[in-house]
């Protein structure tokens, strides 16, 4: 019996333990990793945000002040450990956010930044959301959400679809969009509905600040909730369990059974309510495992006084249930700790290609039980860090016996990402023998000085080993005649553990730009560094390749003229930099401001473009508005693109670069009174010249004529006489100097003013005309002479080209009316009534 | 959500499997066990679902053994072989035949 109650305790003791590292294991990894939802609130802040009449109970509240009002009551629903962050998306395009706070808990800074903000600008909603995922806490995994307020579309570059944007961040990174819009114009609520589905977010188009505030912040997630139901049930029914258990098995009373019962309960519930609501782990845990641990005690006590209990027939499996517990939770656990690693993968970086990565793996048989885990490692180091279009060099050192160090490749990252080609490489290398190989790191810190010579791109130098060198006895042994150099010499970054290493580590060096929090979470503090007497860590890699300096001049002085429109107040300019690198060439992107007085002036950036020793010459245009100040002093200033980090480099010789503004007149006197003088010219020849062409059109004369003969040329007021030979239209059935009517030009290019012959009967058209009248040319006319002779003719407008020679054009008032006479025109009429007497 | 609903349905057939084997013995409660086997099952299941739900681990440990512990009763001997039992619990109380209605000695149907 003795041995029997031995063995429970033992099982018991070892349940409690198990139980205590399978809680340690299975906290662990979310601390190594940690889940939880992440919040960004973009908000807008553009200029249209100032408009008012969104809530009908306030009119004259702007859309900014109920924002600014409904903010921090968001802000309060969301559960004390979620990260918030606010970034705006107001303000002038291509600059950065006027706000941009990232994911934190400190609900006191993002509650109280859109206080003092004003909204202004465009809408630059494309490029916010762009470099979002930088505002989210690195290396937390779990749900990141977005919440988008705003009224507009956007209005900045990039000017592509947002819809488009928001579903490639869904794909990349996860990202969840709940849109609430403001939008009054109907046409743009299909872009946003579009967004918040492409990223499984939600859409609310709240229309007062009642819907404002009501609006869900953030994922409800009903599983905790379940959980403790679930939890509640299960304990309810194992109180009765214990209570029963009690009363029958151990012989409680039933006032003792029914306080064990209520207490795991109670206490179960509370546990279960801490962990799961309040994120308090311990104290479910000490409940936890204080009862599992007293049923058992209890069990086998009683076991050892059969004479209280009716359960001591037979030998107790508390060994078997115990181990078999053990070695449950343990697998389950074990698995688990195997996936924690990547849980982490997921893409952190992103923007425009700006690394070479460099990987160094030991090969040697040190670590030959550690290669599956640096696999692991290596392909989550390249989901999370390189982007497509970067490159990737595989080195691996310690692979024979003279510890070589060899590059296996150097390849560009492809769109679909490297983890296929990195598996296959690390696939190909072969797991090396213990005796056969040998470690060493100054041949490595050779090669890698040689191989960042020709690095293009911003170096990231990740050394991967269990930082065992063979060096040091080897050269004390004489095998070797280098001075050998520590693992920890490469990490001038730090040396780091990562989630699922164990005996083996990293080291990192880079320049400041890299941000590996999310994968490197564990700097590893060397113990006792003075007990080597190694090199310092900025010997191994030359600084110069790792993170070489920019060394660039300015202009000593800039001219900015004034735009030649006087109503345009800007002055614009050029700027010549005179830019090099030290040591080795690179690729750099920069911008370049401009600092004068209290203004600091964006003037240009430039990406991508190999910097080396050689000095390199960029033309800068400059543009500002004029400050009235002929010559001002400003510095000049570049500011190095490092990714999520940017550095500040100044002139390394001029400090200072005058700014001279030519005033307007100065510039453009001469050639503006020139071009005014000249205008002035131009205007008075033209008004001369229309002048005169509206008078010649005025006084050209009409021409007229009969059914035959040449026309002849009435000018305004001119009256020509119609009658037998002689007249200025004749007809030659009527005897000569015989004046039927005078005609005389009016406006009306098509019509004549007729002025019968005393005597004269007219008839237009059939119609009897008494005196002066209008004819319109082209009608029939009849003349009846007192004598009854009646004579028919038309008139009818003619060209010039119709004027025969001889006719007069002018007139006979003309001078060249002298060429003509009146017998040279030709007759027009004809004799309609053969009686008329001659 | 299938997967979880596919463990649900068979572990509600193991626990119903579970308390028609443990319904003849008397002194458990064996719907109870049962019952509670079933949700602890449960609970663990959409436990996956809850990141934190890890911490409880001990508490269950502390309910499967509490099972466990009871469980291991259906073994016990018999009352007529247990003196010190309760003599209200008859052996036909005991041994009621699987299907057969409860009477009034079972435990099933002993309320706390």
């Amino acid at each position: 019996m003795k041995t029997r109650s031995r063995r429970c305790a033992i099982a018991a003791c070892g349940l409690c333990i198990a139980a205590g590292v399978v809680c340690g294991q299975t906290a662990n990894p979310p601390a190594r990793v940690p889940e939880g939802e992440q919040i960004l609130f973009l908000i807008d802040d553009s200029g249209s945000m100032t408009a008012s009449g969104f809530d009908l109970q306030r009119p004259f509240a702007s859309r900014w002040e109920l924002v600014q009002e409904i903010f921090p009551k968001w802000l309060a629903k969301l559960p004390h450990n979620v990260p918030a962050g606010v970034v705006s998306v107001g303000g002038n395009c291509g600059v950065p956010p006027n706000l941009s706070i990232r994911a934190t808990l400190d609900r006191t800074l993002v509650g109280s930044a859109l206080l003092n903000m004003q909204p202004n600008g465009s809408t630059k909603l494309n490029q916010v959301l762009a470099a979002s995922p930088t505002l989210f806490q690195p290396g937390v995994a779990g749900a990141k959400r977005i919440v988008l307020l705003s009224d507009g579309l956007n209005t900045c570059e990039p000017l592509g679809s947002t819809c488009e944007l928001a579903r490639k961040l869904h794909a990349d990174y996860g990202i969840t969009i709940d849109v609430v819009s403001l939008v009054t114009d109907p046409s743009v609520e299909p872009e946003f509905r579009c967004v918040a589905d492409v990223s499984k977010g939600s859409f609310q188009s709240p229309q007062t600040l009642v819907d404002l505030s009501q609006i869900q912040i953030g994922r409800v997630d009903f599983w905790p909730y379940v959980v403790m139901i679930l939890v509640f049930f299960t304990l309810s029914l194992s109180a009765r369990i214990l209570y029963r258990h009690g009363v029958h098995v151990w012989r409680w009373s039933p006032l003792k059974s029914i306080s064990g019962a209520s207490a795991f309960l109670l206490f179960g519930c509370l546990s279960a309510y801490l962990v799961l609501f309040l994120f308090n782990s311990w104290f479910s845990m000490a409940v936890g495992l204080f009862a599992a641990a007293g049923l058992l005690a209890i069990s086998s006590h009683r076991a050892e006084n059969p004479a209280t209990t009716v359960a001591a027939d037979r030998p107790w499996p508390t060994n078997s249930l115990g181990v078999a517990l053990v070695f449950g939770v343990l697998l389950s656990t074990t698995s688990a700790a195997g996936q924690s690693l990547p849980a982490s993968c997921k893409k952190v970086v992103q923007g425009t290609p700006r690394h070479h990565h460099i990987i160094a793996l030991d090969m040697s048989g040190s670590v030959a039980r550690f290669i599956p885990d640096m696999k692991l490692l290596v392909a989550c180091y390249a989901t999370n860090y390189a982007l497509p279009g970067e490159e990737i060099s595989l080195l691996a050192f310690g692979t024979n016996s003279r510890g070589e160090v060899r590059e296996i490749r150097t390849f560009a990252v492809p769109p679909s990402g490297s983890t296929e080609v990195l598996n296959g490489l690390l696939d190909d290398l072969a797991l090396q023998d213990v005796r056969a190989t040998r470690t060493y790191f100054r041949p490595l810190a050779d090669f890698l000085n040689e191989f960042l010579k020709g690095v293009r791109l911003e170096p990231v130098v990740v050394v991967v080993s269990d930082g065992k060198s063979d060096g040091f006895a080897d050269a004390a042994s004489g095998r070797v005649n280098f001075r050998e150099i520590p693992f920890e010499s490469f990490g001038k970054q730090g040396i780091y553990s990562a989630p699922g290493m164990n005996g083996w580590r990293v080291a990192i060096q880079s320049a400041a730009s890299m941000d590996l929090t999310a994968l490197f979470q564990n700097p590893i503090v060397e113990r006792h560094p003075k007990d080597r007497s190694h090199q310092t860590l900025s010997s191994v890699l030359q600084p110069c390749l790792v993170d070489p300096q920019v060394y660039f001049d300015p202009d000593t002085e800039i001219t900015v003229v004034p735009h030649w429109n006087p109503f345009n107040r800007i002055d614009s300019g050029t700027l010549t930099l005179t830019i090099s690198s030290e040591c080795v060439t690179r690729l750099r992107s920069f911008r370049v401001q401009m600092r004068r007085g209290q203004k600091l002036i964006e003037l240009g950036s430039i990406s991508a473009t190999p910097i080396g020793e050689s000095a390199r010459s960029f033309r800068l245009p400059i543009s500002q508005s004029p400050t009235g100040v002929e010559s001002t002093e400003a510095s000049i200033q570049l500011v190095l693109d490092q990714g999520t980090s940017s550095r500040v480099v100044y002139p390394q010789s001029n400090s200072i670069t005058v700014v001279r503004e030519t005033p307007y007149l100065r510039e453009y006197g001469l050639p503006l009174t020139t071009g005014a003088l000249a205008g002035v010219l131009v205007l008075f020849f033209a008004i001369r010249t229309i002048g005169h062409h509206s008078t010649e059109k005025k006084n050209r004369p009409m021409f007229v004529k009969g059914l035959s003969g040449y026309a002849v040329a009435v000018k305004p007021g001119q009256r020509i006489s119609v009658g037998g030979e002689g007249c200025d239209v004749s007809l030659p059935e009527l005897p000569p100097q015989v004046v039927l009517a005078y005609a005389e030009s009016i406006n009306d290019r098509n019509a004549l003013l007729l002025h019968p012959e005393p005597g004269f009967q007219l008839r237009v058209d059939g119609k009897s005309v008494l005196g002066t009248t209008v004819y319109s040319l082209g009608h029939q006319l009849q003349f009846t002479s007192p004598e009854g002779a009646a004579f028919d003719l038309k008139l009818f407008s003619a060209t010039e080209r119709s004027v025969g020679f001889g006719s007069s054009m002018f007139g006979p008032d003309s001078s060249t009316d002298q060429l003509f006479s009146s017998k040279e025109v030709g007759s027009s009429g004809r004799a309609a009534n053969s009686n008329f007497p001659i | 959500m299938v997967i979880l609903a596919l463990f649900l349905l068979a572990w509600f057939v193991v626990c119903t499997w579970l308390y028609r084997v443990l319904r003849s013995h008397a002194w458990l409660a064996g719907s109870s066990t049962a019952s509670c086997a079933f949700f602890l099952g449960a609970t663990v299941a959409c436990g996956f679902f809850v990141v934190r739900a890890a911490f409880l681990v001990p508490l269950g440990i502390a309910v499967t053994t509490l099972l466990c512990l009871h469980i291991r009763g259906s073994r016990i001997q018999a009352p007529s072989e247990n003196p010190h039992l309760d003599p209200a619990f008859s052996d036909a109380a005991m041994t009621r035949p699987i299907g057969a209605p409860a009477t009034g000695g079972s435990m099933d149907n002993f309320s706390i």
